[in-house]
Formats: C-alpha cells, sequence, structure tokens
C-alpha cells in the first residue's frame, strides 16, 4: 500500500482488500503500535477539550455562587430562555452565522471569479486579502474610528452633503450588529478569495473552453460549468465562514463590547460577559453549553452532508 | 542530529520552559531591591508609582514594581483570576465599597487593620474614609486616591461667549444652551466601555437628590420611585436637546475635545484628570477651570466622590512583609510624590494638593460641609452596577423610553440585592 493509498484509507475508514494479505502474526504489534501514536492526540483533546466541556457541563448544573456553589439542575438553562437579553443574542448569532457565511463566501467567489483572468486583478486580490493578515483586534480599531458617531464614514457623508444618510451606526439595532457583521466580512473575505483562486485554477481548462465551443457563454459557462467543479471549495469556506461567525467575538468586544445596553451581544460574548464581568459561573457555563451544542450540531449535520456528497 | 535526539531535546527544553513559566519571578529577587508587584490599570500613572516606591523603599526597604493592564474590564478579570491562584501579585488597585468587599467576601484579601489604625494614629488619615475599605467589620485596603466629581471647563470658551461657572441648575441650562447655539457640545459623556456610564448618571443623580441617591445606593430606596422617573425624564431631555456627545464617543478624546473646544464641559474628577488637560499643555487656570454641578432643585451642594484603593491579596507570597509596607504608604512623605504626580488626590489629608483649582474646590468641599456622595460604580454589589450601567448605556444611545429602562433596572435591583444579600450572609 502507498504512502497516499494508507493516508487515504485513514481519512475514509474504507480498507483495501489487499490490506488481508498481511500476516496475521504482525496485526497486534502493529494495532498496539498505532494505538501509541494515538495516544498522544488523544490525551490532549481529552485533557484540554473534552474534560474542560464535562467539567463545564458539571458546571452549568450549579447555581452561580462564586463560592460553595450549590447543585441547581437545569435552573441555569431555565434562566437563559427567559432572559431577553440571552435571546436577542440568540438572534444576534443567527445573523452572524447567516452574515458570515453569505457575505464571505459570495463576495470571495465574486472578486475570485472577476479578477483571476485579468493582468490588474492581482493588485485587486491583494487589496482584499490584506486585512485577512491583521488582528481582530486592529480591524475593530480602525473601524471604530470609521462607525463612530463622530467618525470618518459620517464625516465624508455630511461633507458630500448627504446629512441624511449620516448615522450613529454604531448605536441602533439591528444596524449595529450589521456593520459588525460588514466589518468582520471585510477582514474575512480574503481567506475565501484566496482558497476560490486555488479552486479556480484546479478547474480544467477543456471543460471551461468544451462549453465555449458549444456556444455556453458568460455568467451560463460560470454557473454552470465552473462553480458545480467548485464545490469542494465552496465546502471549505463556508466552514471555515460558519466557525468563523459562531466564535465572533474579538470585534464585537472591541467596537462595542456587547452594547449599548448589550444590544450587540452574540452567544460567544454573553458567555465572557456573565461569566467573567458579572461573576456568573452557573450561567456563563449554560450558555458555553448552549454556544457549544449549537456549533457541534451545525457543524455535523453540515460535514455529514458534505461527506455524502464526496 | 538525529530525529530521536531532536525531539527529546526539543521535549526537555519545553519542559523547562513550562516549569520556568510556573516558577515565582519574586523568588529569584535578592533582600535588597526588593519591590511590591503591583497591579493597576492606568498605564500612565507609571512614574507617579515609582516615584512613590522610592520613597517607600527607603522607609520599608520595598519598591514599587507596577505592572498594568490598562483595558479596565480585562482589569478586573485578570485580577480576579489571579486571586484564585497561589501566585498572586502583591499589590492591587481596586475600587472601595462594594467592590472591595465584593472580593474580601471570598476571603482572597488581607487584613489591612493594623496599617489603617496605625496611619489613622499618626494623622495620616481620615477614619471617615473606613466604611469604604470594611467588610464585617475587618479593614481590607488602603485609599490610593480620592478625587471629587466636577465640571470642567474651557475658560477661553466661557469667556467669548460671556458665560460664567453657573451656581444654581437654571444658569448651568442657560450655559449648555449657549453652548449649544455656538456649535460646541455642551457636555461630554459616553457609554463607551460601560463603566463611564456610572460616571455621569452618579453625578446627574446626586444633583437631581443626592439623598435619593444615597438610598438607592443603600438598597432603601427603588428604581420605581417618583424621584427615578424624574431623573430619567431630565436626562432624556437633556439628551434629546443635544447637550451631550454621542453615545459612542472614545472618553479618551475628551481631554484634547475640550482643548479644541469640541466640547464645552467635562465631567471628570479633581484631581487626577487636571494631569491629562496639564500633559496637553493646558495651564490650570488660564485654560481650564472647574466648578460643583449645581443641585436641580436648589438643595444644598453636593458631589460624588471616587475612591480607589490598595488591597492586598492574602495568597500573595509577601503577604505579611506587604501588610507590615503599608503602614508606611500613606507616610507624607511617601505620598507627595505620589500627590504632585497626579496633582493631587492623596487621601493624606497633611498631604497638599498641588493643582490650585483642585486645591480649592477641595476646600470649599470640605469647610462649607458640602455632601460628599460615593460614585455609583462602587455604591452597589457590583453585578447590579454592571448590569444598571448597561442598561443606561443603552438609554443614552436611545432614549426613547425611560419607563422602560427603569423597570428593568428595578427588576435587576431587586433580584441583585437579594443575591447579595444571601451571598455576604
Amino acid at each position: 500500500m502507498t504512502a497516499s493509498h494508507e493516508t487515504r484509507a485513514i481519512a475514509t475508514g474504507r480498507r483495501d482488500a489487499s490490506d488481508a494479505s498481511m500476516p496475521t502474526g504482525g496485526r497486534g504489534t502493529r494495532a498496539r503500535s498505532r494505538l501509541l501514536f494515538l495516544l498522544p492526540a488523544v490525551l490532549l483533546v481529552g485533557v484540554l477539550s473534552l474534560a474542560p466541556f464535562v467539567w463545564t457541563v458539571g458546571r452549568s448544573l450549579f447555581d452561580d455562587a462564586v463560592i460553595d456553589p450549590q447543585f441547581n439542575w437545569f435552573a441555569s438553562y431555565a434562566r437563559l430562555v427567559s432572559d431577553p437579553v440571552i435571546i436577542k443574542s440568540l438572534g444576534n448569532t443567527v445573523m452572524w452565522l447567516v452574515g458570515t457565511v453569505i457575505i464571505p463566501v459570495g463576495l470571495g467567489l465574486a472578486i475570485a471569479a472577476l479578477t483571476s483572468s485579468v493582468s490588474w486583478g492581482r493588485w485587486a486580490r491583494l487589496a482584499i486579502v490584506l486585512p485577512y493578515a491583521l488582528s481582530g483586534t486592529a480591524v475593530a480599531v480602525v473601524w471604530n474610528f470609521m462607525l463612530q458617531d463622530s467618525g470618518a464614514l459620517n464625516s465624508l457623508l455630511r461633507g458630500l452633503g448627504l446629512d441624511a444618510l449620516a448615522h450613529p451606526w454604531l448605536l441602533e439595532w439591528p444596524g449595529n450588529t450589521i456593520v459588525l457583521i460588514l466589518a468582520n466580512s471585510w477582514q474575512a473575505s480574503g481567506v475565501a478569495v484566496i482558497l476560490y483562486l486555488v479552486g479556480l485554477q484546479g478547474v480544467p481548462r477543456e471543460t471551461v473552453e468544451a462549453a465555449a465551443l458549444d456556444g455556453v457563454d458568460g455568467l451560463k459557462r460560470f454557473f454552470h460549468i465552473v462553480l458545480p467543479q467548485l464545490r469542494g471549495t465552496t465546502a471549505v469556506v463556508m466552514g471555515i465562514s460558519l466557525a468563523n461567525g459562531l466564535k465572533s467575538f474579538d470585534l464585537i468586544w472591541v467596537l462595542t463590547n456587547g452594547g449599548p445596553g448589550r444590544a450587540t451581544e452574540t452567544l460567544a460574548v454573553s458567555m465572557y460577559w456573565q461569566s467573567f464581568v458579572l461573576q456568573r459561573p452557573g450561567s456563563g457555563a449554560a450558555i458555553a453549553v448552549v454556544l457549544t451544542i449549537v456549533v457541534v450540531a451545525i457543524s455535523v449535520a453540515y460535514l455529514r452532508k458534505q461527506l455524502k456528497n464526496d | 542530529m538525529e530525529r530521536r535526539t531532536f525531539l527529546i531535546g526539543a521535549g526537555l527544553a519545553g519542559l523547562g520552559l513550562g516549569l520556568a513559566g510556573c516558577a515565582d519571578p519574586r523568588a529569584a529577587q535578592g533582600q535588597q531591591g526588593r519591590a511590591l508587584q503591583f497591579f493597576n490599570d492606568a498605564a500612565s500613572w507609571g512614574s507617579g508609582y515609582r516615584a512613590a516606591g522610592e520613597q517607600l523603599a527607603k522607609k520599608t526597604g520595598w519598591a514599587i514594581d507596577p505592572q498594568t493592564i490598562p483595558n479596565a474590564s480585562a482589569y478586573e478579570q485578570v485580577v480576579r483570576s489571579l486571586l484564585q491562584t497561589r501566585n498572586p501579585p502583591d499589590l492591587v488597585k481596586w475600587g472601595s465599597g462594594y467592590r472591595m468587599q465584593d472580593l474580601a467576601r471570598t476571603g482572597a484579601l488581607a487584613d489591612l487593620g493594623a496599617a489603617w489604625d496605625e496611619s489613622v494614629s499618626k494623622g495620616w488619615l481620615s477614619d471617615s474614609l473606613r466604611s469604604a475599605f470594611t467588610y464585617r467589620d475587618r479593614v481590607y485596603g488602603l485609599p490610593l486616591i480620592q478625587g471629587f466629581y466636577v465640571m470642567f471647563y474651557d475658560v477661553e470658551v466661557f469667556a467669548e461667549h460671556g458665560l460664567t461657572p453657573p451656581k444654581t441648575w437654571d444658569e448651568f441650562l442657560r450655559v449648555c444652551d449657549a453652548l449649544k447655539g455656538a456649535g460646541i457640545t455642551p457636555i461630554a459623556t459616553t457609554q463607551n466601555n460601560i463603566w463611564p456610564v456610572a460616571n455621569w448618571f452618579s453625578m446627574l443623580a446626586t444633583a437631581y437628590d443626592a439623598d435619593w441617591f444615597s438610598r438607592l445606593c443603600a438598597n432603601s430606596a427603588t428604581f420605581r420611585d417618583p424621584e427615578a422617573h424624574g431623573l430619567m425624564t431630565l436626562w432624556q431631555e437633556m439628551i434629546r436637546k443635544g447637550y451631550h456627545t454621542s453615545a459612542d464617543s472614545v472618553g479618551d478624546n475628551f481631554p484634547g475635545m475640550l482643548q479644541n473646544k469640541k466640547i464645552g464641559m467635562w465631567p471628570t474628577p479633581v484631581s487626577w484628570s487636571s494631569q491629562n488637560l496639564q500633559q496637553l499643555e493646558m495651564v490650570s487656570g488660564r485654560d481650564y477651570d472647574a466648578f460643583l454641578l449645581p443641585t436641580v432643585h436648589g438643595t444644598p451642594a453636593a458631589v460624588v466622590t471616587e475612591v480607589a484603593g490598595l488591597v492586598v491579596p492574602q495568597r500573595s507570597p509577601n503577604v505579611a512583609d506587604v501588610t507590615d509596607v503599608m503602614a508606611s504608604w500613606l507616610d507624607p512623605d511617601v505620598q507627595q510624590p505620589w500627590s504632585d504626580f497626579l496633582s493631587g488626590s492623596s487621601a493624606n489629608p497633611q498631604v497638599p494638593w498641588t493643582d490650585e483649582i483642585s486645591q480649592r474646590l477641595q476646600t470649599k468641599i470640605r469647610e462649607e460641609n458640602v455632601t460628599v456622595v460615593n460614585r455609583y460604580w462602587e455604591g452597589s454589589p457590583p453585578p447590579l452596577v454592571v448590569g444598571v450601567t448597561q442598561d443606561l448605556g443603552g438609554f443614552m444611545a436611545d432614549p426613547g423610553d425611560p419607563d422602560g429602562v427603569l423597570e428593568s433596572l428595578a427588576q435587576k435591583a431587586t433580584s441583585e440585592w437579594s443575591y447579595w444579600t444571601e451571598a455576604t450572609r
């Protein structure tokens, strides 16, 4: 079995008939050595990821007392569903999820497709990819300068005589959540562009040329010939965007602190508020568990669908 | 190098670094040149701390090694987390009142009663501040700074528009109208970073009804009282008239905005805020001045005070030494360089405030028996304060529904006070 064959067999969990020719005596040793190689990874994931999760689930069943917490069954969860701030936070999380999937995927694809075959494309791409190299906090500071009521955007609008469009961008819900998502997309689209460019290079020229010969042109050719061949890339971009949307924190924290009046919180920010600012470890743990369930459920559903298609 | 040798070497190096990281850096310090590891949230105050530390070292052998986390909420979480470890800092800057009680109730703070009593007996400290640092009859902190919230203003702007410091609320409103009419935003406030909301709320509530505000902080008045409604209606009107800067303004820009005449007044404490203006080369008296905010209904003058303290983590490896050192913290020789750095703000009555305006206001407050009220940030259980300031921050952004906000505040107050009473029983 070649190395790539072996990797594929591990990745897919499939085993070829040729494996059966392996001498039976070596199988036990081989299994043990495989387990040995797995052990460090299992230990690391177990200690650093699963154990804290189990501890967090346990903590969510106790009350909010910092000292000597009492077992409280599901009271923390009951409080979450009756707390309008958390409900709004859940709504914002859904908005982030939708926004951070649609915008980077759409923009990334459009920019990559439009600039892949023009001579000045590399400069356009550089400008779009560059923000991806910045930290979330730096991006938030720059956007704060832009979006404040007395910031650059409103100054520009007022300078152009468009006073009616000037707006306290960060102060009114749901507009503030939408501009936060747009600011995030400005940064996140860069990676989607890179991935789509790689994907576009992998599209065989023959398929595009054959379509051209058959008279399929322009948008039709793109949507019917190119796009279906980018399915793998789209899967990766959407996967990354889903994860980014659900864990969005730094930009929100620096730009608005989740405010005003907790209006721009997502579940990740609410978890931080409850746990570390309000010192409510029980409620914080309950939000963490809910967020984990949402992330795992969406990721598993999405990956299952993708793997099934493959 | 063989792969195995490389891996073993890299593994051992990683282990060594990990162990070194877990070690207490203070263990390597000798007896000479010892310094208290001092956590604080004011980055620009580092040289002041070090200047006080030099004097402290002459008295006790311990200097001050300031380490700053400049973001207020990040600072709070780092300190709370560190207090749970076996290796917390030696000294921490922390709020007085309920903020300090919130730490003391967990058993994380060392008793500073001996240092307090010694300072009082030497006349370095007024015992009237004791309640700000007391939890269950024990003292857990010493004052680092004391300030009074006043309205700073740009002297030139006031002169240009023929304005004088207002003595009544009506005069104050006239000043606001005149500034607004001249295209200058009258009052600099923001909800950015949450805690600044508590400053203006405390000032306006104290001006509206200092007695009600004090009772609110003692949980004997509520947000459903008519006073609360009146206060919020007044605030709503002020926001709607455009007296305030946008709710998303950056507080750090206010000194510069005052200098550039974009704002007319800046509600902030004497004396340490005068340092921000002096750093911009504004001269006390010539470029800026300050006045006490008049009361709304003409009741006797009242002012909001902020007292921040020094607390000592019980688990600090040097806890015994640090509690001894703290007995010298309020020594005038130590306080003078510290106070000079902040243009005042020392809680030692023997140490004069150097900024002329701050000194004038301090004297006025003391001699005219002005009612002194604690700031809301330290004046109620911390989770309630955070919840209330968040809601009020929302109100500053959208002042459409004051009664809805008050109902939300009242509900928070009911649950948080009952939680606090239960937790501290």
